[in-house]
């Protein structure tokens, strides 16, 4: 489990605080520009930066639900998105995971708090990144992304 | 990978690994594979090295999948490899999925639940 609970778990209205065009903002379709200018730019995410800067939200962690999203999740796999803090980026942005509130994302959020530490927050923001500036997603299913999410499993067992 | 059918029982095995790469081609390759009376599914988890984050929303969506077909089905995960075990019990879903591992001699023979 990540060691920084002092960060938030929750917000009031998940919808305001990020990611509505969460796809859109990620993967915006004009490289290097669109990083800073487009309506996906992340100069568009200047409150969620804010957010950051204050130390609400770490740069990497899962994402923001709100009270009635968070009372829907139903079994301790799913439960564990409460576990690790919001972040600015996630797990599911990395994977390219559009649906809000999915299976998919309920798997990705355990997936990070029961697993998360720094070599595997650095893989995530390395892809989103990536992403981001070239507007495709790097390296999936290669060995390097494995062996980090592996890695920081086992380093987390250990 | 291969799906066969045991009456109600679908036994799905032969996965190397489950990932990002082959997630979504292994959830619709078990739904559409999906019988119309269905009991149980067993995944054999012997030969895979590798699940991760994308690997188990697929298991959970095939999981709620089945749960349509029939609220009462069981989903048996079979003979995981540690490090796959690992990551059941790190996020908790050995208590979602019925885990079932290897008996000594005796590879699809359950053993100990």
């Amino acid at each position: 489990m990540s060691d920084r609970s002092p960060r938030r778990t929750l917000v009031a209205r998940a919808e305001d605080a990020l990611w509505v065009s969460w796809p859109e903002r990620i993967w915006p379709r004009t490289p290097t520009l669109g990083l800073l200018f487009s309506d996906g730019g992340w100069l568009r995410r200047w409150p969620q930066l804010w957010q950051v800067a204050c130390d609400e939200f770490a740069w990497v962690g899962n994402r923001p639900l709100n009270p009635s999203q968070a009372a829907r999740l139903s079994s301790d796999f799913e439960r564990l998105w409460l576990a690790a803090p919001i972040g600015l980026i996630s797990l599911a942005d990395a994977e390219g995971c559009d649906e809000i509130f999915s299976d998919a994302a309920r798997a990705h959020a355990s997936f990070y708090a029961a697993g998360a530490n720094w070599r595997l927050d650095l893989a995530i923001l390395a892809r989103a990144l990536f992403a981001a500036v070239f507007g495709v997603r790097p390296w999936q299913g290669t060995e390097a992304v494995r062996a980090s999410f592996r890695d920081s499993i086992l380093e987390q067992d250990a | 990978m291969e799906i066969v059918h045991r009456g109600e029982t679908l036994r799905v095995s032969g996965l190397k690994e489950l990932g990002a790469a082959n997630c979504n081609w292994f959830r619709e390759e078990v739904r559409a594979a999906l019988p119309p009376k269905l009991h149980a599914i067993e995944i054999d988890l012997s030969e895979t090295s590798f699940v991760d984050s994308c690997g188990l929303g697929a298991l959970v969506s095939l999981h709620k999948a089945a749960a349509q077909i029939n609220g009462g089905v069981t989903v048996r995960l079979l003979n995981p490899t540690p490090p796959v075990q690992q990551i059941f019990e790190l996020t908790r879903m050995h208590r979602l999925f019925e885990i079932v591992k290897r008996s000594n001699g005796s590879p699809d023979e359950p053993g100990a639940t």
